[in-house]
């Protein structure tokens, strides 16, 4: 089982537009649909982007999220009460499906991100590239909720609280979770320099 | 030392790292637990070093809004029309009952049993849906409304047949199996679909699954695919069993599985509301269960 939340005292936009908001996009209004996309796109992107590290299978799962959101808008299949925490809950399963189904390409191939700081030499590249494939090689292997946690955390810079709600978990939850996740981590990362 | 504890410093040494203290400095503020802290500390820096840019492609942007404002401009092109008074009475029924049971009596005395003997395109056949909504909204048990959503699934597949022997071009909306033949024809249930090679794919992911469909019957008694679906089933009521398995909402029993979403863990008393679909046996799968007040319709 899959356990989400959907709380209902945290909404980016005033909780009445929220309201006003979502039910204008149930009716599948163009500006409600556009104004939600404008919002949340680029930290659903983020999210993706740290997640699975391949920009066209990014693209790709980002915009499926929005595609999901419509049905759920329109079908009514998952009801939508918070659409920041709703959208980042369909985005980590899509990149979860992704990564389950080796769909994505190999982390060897991390191409030349616009991350690296402009003026570092090769070998600093090739360093870097090396750390952060170790290091998202060793998130893959904590279980999704570590990686959502962690994720939301240290790569979208989230608080404990917005992760709290966003994962439908209690703050306390959370912070054990993260901490438990670190820890992890640091295994992993450990392992894998020996390997 | 405990987790709330552990905790706490972690705030404290990421409030400290965030502010550009150096991992030794911060390390260093409570040497009896550097060590333990040392790895937790560097995991945190490892994932910053690693997060990459801000920077979302403009043209992905772009690329991704049309594709959802020309799909949400599909849909809106499939909708069916809504009746003036189905909507009237859809507002309605949570507003007095017994006005809309008046409502409904006196206008199926009006139209008599024409309206549900009324096919697709006929004048009352809009009457005939407002009934059907109706009865739906009733307070019943779920097994019972689940029993009329059953009977009334029938009756469109039943409409179509009919419709199909007056060689009708007509929309129609009904439910089925949707199997695919031998020889690549598709079906749902008996009623052959025209599908367009775009489809096809779709069609594929949704084969074997109890599916709603919206299409255009045309004079040869195919149907012109326009709208597939899973069949969905609202269910809402009292959890009377939950076993991580199955769950007991009143007198329905749903499968559970590691793929259903669930809101809060449902406990006995519990007023749930449960979203499910057919399994290939005939029961029902969750594949949303979350809690709060029932609304009036249990099964729409």
């Amino acid at each position: 089982m899959v356990y989400t939340s959907y709380p209902l005292t945290f909404e980016p936009i005033h909780p009445t537009t929220a309201d006003n908001l979502l039910a204008r996009a149930q009716a599948l209004e163009p500006a409600a649909l556009s104004q939600i996309h404008t919002e949340y796109y680029p930290a659903i992107y983020r999210y993706v982007a740290y997640r699975l590290n391949d920009e066209q299978l990014v693209e790709d799962v980002a915009g499926e999220v929005f595609l999901r959101l419509l049905d759920a808008l329109h079908n009514r299949l998952r009801p939508v009460r918070d659409i920041r925490a709703w959208l980042f809950g369909t985005a980590s399963h899509l990149v979860n499906d992704s990564l389950r189904n080796k769909y994505r390409k190999p982390l060897e191939t991390l191409d030349d991100h616009e991350s690296i700081p402009v003026g570092e030499t090769p070998e600093h590249i090739a360093e870097f590239n090396e750390r952060s494939a170790a290091v998202r090689v060793a998130i893959t292997a904590l279980t999704e909720d570590q990686q959502q946690v962690l994720t939301l955390r240290f790569a979208m810079d989230y608080s404990i609280e917005e992760t709290a709600k966003i994962m439908g978990k209690s703050i306390g939850a959370v912070k054990t979770l993260q901490f438990r996740a670190l820890g992890s981590l640091r295994r992993y990362l450990e392992q894998g320099a020996k390997e | 030392m405990k987790d709330q504890e552990l905790n706490h410093l972690l705030d404290e040494s990421l409030a400290r790292l965030q502010a550009g203290e150096t991992l030794e400095a911060v390390l260093a503020r409570n040497p009896e637990w550097a060590a333990d802290m040392r790895p937790i500390l560097e995991s945190v820096m490892a994932v910053w070093q690693t997060r990459g840019s801000d920077t979302v492609p403009v043209a992905a942007m772009v690329r991704s809004r049309e594709r959802l404002l020309v799909e949400a401009q599909r849909r809106r092109a499939l909708e069916p029309r809504r009746n003036p008074l189905f909507a009237w009475l859809s507002n309605f029924r949570t507003v007095t009952v017994s006005a809309v049971i008046l409502v409904v009596v006196l206008t199926l005395g009006v139209t008599g049993l024409s309206s549900l003997n009324a096919l697709p395109g006929d004048p009352f056949y809009p009457m005939k849906l407002a009934a059907e909504t109706f009865t739906l909204s009733l307070p019943v048990k779920a097994s019972v409304r689940l029993a009329w959503q059953d009977s009334y699934d029938l009756r469109r597949r039943q409409e179509v047949e009919g419709l199909i022997g007056r060689h009708s071009e007509v929309e129609v909306h009904f439910t089925g199996h949707l199997t695919k033949s031998e020889d690549g024809r598709w079906m749902v249930d008996e009623i052959p679909l025209v599908v367009t090679d775009d489809r096809i794919a779709l069609l594929e992911k949704y084969n074997g699954r109890f599916v709603y469909v919206v299409a255009d019957l045309l004079t040869d008694g195919q149907a012109y695919l326009e709208g597939i679906d899973t069949r969905l089933y609202e269910i809402t009521g009292e959890v009377k069993e939950f076993d991580g398995a199955s769950l007991r909402v009143d007198d329905v029993t749903l499968l559970v599985t590691h793929d259903t979403l669930i809101d809060m863990p449902p406990t006995v008393g519990d007023a749930v509301t449960v979203t499910s679909m057919r399994t290939g046996d005939g029961g029902l799968l969750a594949l949303w269960i979350g809690k709060g007040p029932a609304p009036q319709s249990g099964l729409k």
